[in-house]
């Protein structure tokens, strides 16, 4: 099962570091140069993840005109920003898309991590299903759930969407992923309320004062991620190599999740690799969560650097949960009718 | 460990972060206030110190907020004079 193509929708609406420091009372220098972010975009208000999901997977059918719809069998989305509570997003986005209805849909609900798990999911009901054709969307608008002042979220995250076409056929191959989780650490970055535990509503709650504004926003304890991702990522690199039989040397390129500048930075010099080989690539998107890693395929793609490349994409974040695969890209890798 | 020790434990740690020499620290330094040490590089910081001296930093406390930035009382906390949930809010 492999990834034929990927295409990306981003908001209009853009916000500079200028409007993201007033809001925050934050330092317009600091959010440029250590978080490496000079603007991102956000959905406007009456603006969904849905639309921007639609939006990416319209330019996917655009970008391959060889794609009929009704040819599409699998259609999962990543996300934990849903349009609704009920029902799951890909529902939403199947009919929207005029996908048949036989096309199998449902969500991931995972954040950072949520496009490496989506890839192994998709690759493993496609085998099982014999599915020929699959789109996975990514789509988390942390604008919906960001506190307007909270310095932490809003200097770094921006909202994006992504498609990624995977065909039985051809295309770059997935790997074997290593994963994990650990739970202990979910606290620090949570949305409290709006879940079963401080529920909007409900039997037992219609009468009951709603909850702290702040609880419903996405909060993050940076000092835990970062001790998270230093800890975690460089195993999870070094079983996924291991898994795939690999060594750091046959990689082209580490397409890590661009959780800020400052932080791969750090990862990239822990773990002793090139620079060049480590693409930090968020100025003009933030971290867009689940978006990230297939961002950077899509731009590394479209510039024709791809051919021939063994890349290894990891996700982190939210859960605390992790992720690392290896994708084999083009030329002598793109062996029709493999796996 | 002694309070000096401790003291060129951070020097260390302050030397790796900032990635040069030639910053002035004293016991009643705050690193924090006199913002030798921005929010992303505390967070480095901490992470080689505990490297260096095998002690670890609560994940769930504000460190800031404590005080534990300020030289003197991250040499007490090096050295086990006093442990986190011995400081106090600056206010």
């Amino acid at each position: 099962m492999n990834i034929r193509d990927i295409a990306i929708a981003l908001p209009a609406q853009r916000l500079d570091n200028k409007t993201i420091a007033r809001w925050t009372d934050g330092d317009e220098d600091f959010i440029k140069n250590k978080i490496g972010v000079e603007s991102r975009a956000f959905l406007r208000e009456d603006e969904s993840m849905i639309d921007l999901s639609l939006q990416a997977c319209e330019k996917l059918f655009e970008q391959n005109r060889d794609l009929a719809r009704d040819q599409i069998g699998l259609l999962i989305v990543v996300t934990q920003n849903p349009a609704y509570k009920i029902p799951h997003s890909s529902a939403i986005l199947q009919n929207k898309l005029e996908l048949s209805v036989n096309t199998a849909c449902f969500d991931i609900n995972l954040g950072c991590s949520g496009y490496v798990y989506a890839l192994s999911v998709a690759r493993a009901l496609m085998l099982a299903e014999k599915i020929e054709e699959a789109v996975v969307v990514t789509c988390d608008p942390y604008s919906k759930i960001m506190g307007k002042a909270d310095y932490e979220t809003c200097s770094v995250f921006g909202d994006a969407a992504t498609a990624t076409r995977l065909s039985a056929s051809r295309g770059a191959v997935i790997g074997r992923m290593d994963c994990g989780t650990d739970g202990a650490g979910a606290h620090h970055l949570m949305a409290k309320a709006g879940g079963s535990v401080t529920p909007h509503t409900g039997i037992w709650h219609a009468n009951q004062a709603a909850a702290e504004q702040d609880d419903y926003h996405v909060q993050m304890n940076g000092r835990a991620i970062f001790n998270f991702m230093m800890k975690r990522v460089p195993s999870s690199v070094e079983a996924c190599l291991q898994e795939n039989g690999l060594s750091l040397d046959n990689i082209d390129y580490f397409f890590f999740h661009q959780a800020s500048r400052y932080l791969i930075e750090n990862l990239r010099d822990k773990m002793n690799l090139p620079p060049d080989k480590v693409p930090i690539e968020m100025e003009n998107t933030g971290n867009t969560v689940s978006s990230s890693i297939p961002i950077l395929i899509h731009n590394f793609m479209l510039s024709g650097l791809m051919q021939n490349k063994i890349c290894l994409i990891c996700g982190f974040g939210v859960g605390l949960s992790w992720a690392t695969n290896i994708i084999f890209f083009g030329g002598k890798y793109d062996t029709a009718g493999s796996n | 460990m002694t309070q000096q020790e401790a003291i060129n434990s951070i020097t260390l740690a302050l030397r790796k972060v900032l990635k040069r020499d030639g910053f002035e620290i004293s016991i009643d330094t705050d690193l924090s206030d006199k913002k030798i040490l921005d929010s992303l590089d505390r967070i480095v910081f901490l992470m080689e110190l505990s490297e260096l001296t095998g002690k670890e930093f609560s994940e769930d406390v504000d460190l800031v907020k404590i005080g534990l930035f300020k030289v003197a009382n991250l040499a007490d906390y090096l050295t086990g004079a006093r442990d986190i949930n011995q400081f106090f809010p600056n206010v």
